[in-house]
């Protein structure tokens, strides 16, 4: 199950945004005159009868070394930022299994655990293909699965199943249950076509994630 | 290093505001490079780009062109802001709760798919067309039968019943309207 930071994002997003809006500030204060106003912030608020390439003689010295690392961190932030948008999974760690004392009997890779749960539930009537990802510690482990039924399945049951099924899977295991079981449900239709077209944009009155247009085929059931 | 997961219906990561953003980052990184390097190197701007630093070089600061420039920036930074602090729309809804801990979700987009399905399976429906909101689903549906009453209801009750086998925490309110086409 992969997944994007939104909380990086965010925090990214506020800090270019705050930058953003003290540049153009700073470029308006020009028009406003506010150094004239403002005489204790004359030397660093700008003069309205100055030009950009006044500003950069009065300050030869240092300008061009920093606008030249100021646009070398541009592009790699932007590369970085690009990259950050790469989903990524969780970390898992080794599951480590124990006995009664806390005596190690072994470690189990969680990529094992979750093939062998997903071809288990694989094997519920209805269900079209799964996945999981088992995180946290052994003793409160986190299962996350996604699983696809076709759109005429019993939904609730498959449901129902492919989650108990997880938790007793997992406690049986690992000999701990699961802290959480959370399922994705994909509904998929038996049947598609070019003509189906889903609008991918945020959700408004007319349209958003959650939007079928008319013309999309009815899925054989 | 971080091994909880993430919940599944997590609100939307900004990651369009983001793209953006990088890209804008490469575009003025790669010009400031271009001509700055050129500058460092030849010891004068690149050709192709004199005449225009010349142009900008000479704007006075209190022009009409820098205070646009400026406004916009500023607008812009406060948008970034705005779509940092603010959560955005879950695209998943929880539903069929059970004993076992966790949730289960599902996208927007797949309830929707499952509600056009069946409300294209009412007789004298022609077509429909849905949008699952955060709480309605509204299903706009073509009919060529003269009688749109009895189609209309047909379509609420197929879209109730497919929004309501799912059991989702909060029930959304379906609305339905028909359209005739000859």
């Amino acid at each position: 199950m992969r997944s994007v930071s939104g909380a990086r994002n965010r925090l990214l997003l506020v800090l270019a945004g705050i930058i953003a809006l003290l540049v153009g500030l700073w470029l308006a204060a020009g028009r406003l005159d506010l150094a004239g106003r403002w005489p204790g912030a004359d030397a660093v608020l700008p003069h309205g009868d100055s030009t950009p390439a006044a500003l950069a003689d009065a300050h030869h010295t240092w300008i061009l070394p920093v606008a030249c690392v100021v646009a070398v961190l541009a592009v790699i932030v932007g590369i970085w930022l690009l990259v950050l948008q790469v989903p990524r999974r969780t970390p898992s760690v080794p599951l480590r299994i124990t006995a009664e004392g806390s005596r190690p009997l072994g470690t189990l890779a969680p990529s094992v655990l979750e093939r062998a749960l997903a071809e288990h539930i694989e094997g519920i009537p209805g269900v079209l293909d799964a996945s999981v990802q088992v995180s946290g510690a052994t003793s409160s482990p986190w299962v996350q699965a996604s699983v696809s039924t076709s759109q005429d399945a019993e939904t609730a049951w498959v449901v129902a199943g492919a989650r108990q099924l997880l938790a007793d899977d997992v406690f049986t295991v690992l000999g701990a249950a699961p802290r959480h079981v959370d399922l994705l449900l994909s509904l998929r239709s038996a049947a598609s076509s070019s003509r189906t077209r889903i609008d991918e944009s945020p959700a408004t009155a007319s349209g958003g994630p959650g939007t079928v247009r008319e013309g999309a085929p009815v899925p054989a059931r | 290093m971080m091994t909880t997961p993430r919940r599944l219906d997590r609100r939307p990561a900004r990651t369009a505001p983001v793209v953006l953003l990088a890209l804008v980052l490469l575009v003025l990184g790669g010009l400031g490079v271009w001509t700055l390097g050129s500058l460092v190197i030849d010891g004068s701007w690149p050709a192709s780009a004199s005449a225009a630093i010349a142009d900008l070089g000479a704007l006075r600061l209190d022009s009409t062109p820098v205070l646009v420039t400026g406004c916009v920036l500023a607008v812009l930074g406060l948008l970034m802001v705005l779509a940092a602090i603010l959560p955005g729309g879950r695209s998943r809804m929880r539903l069929l709760e059970d004993d076992v801990p966790g949730s289960t979700v599902i996208s927007r987009r797949d309830l929707a798919g499952r509600v056009h399905a069946r409300t294209e399976e009412v007789d004298g429906v022609q077509s429909t067309q849905v949008d699952v909101g955060r709480r309605t689903v509204s299903v706009h549906a073509r009919t060529v039968v003269d009688e749109v009453g009895p189609v209309e209801s047909g379509v609420r009750e197929a879209a109730e019943a497919a929004v309501a086998e799912l059991r989702p925490d909060t029930m959304p309110s379906i609305r339905v309207r028909m359209r005739r086409i000859d």
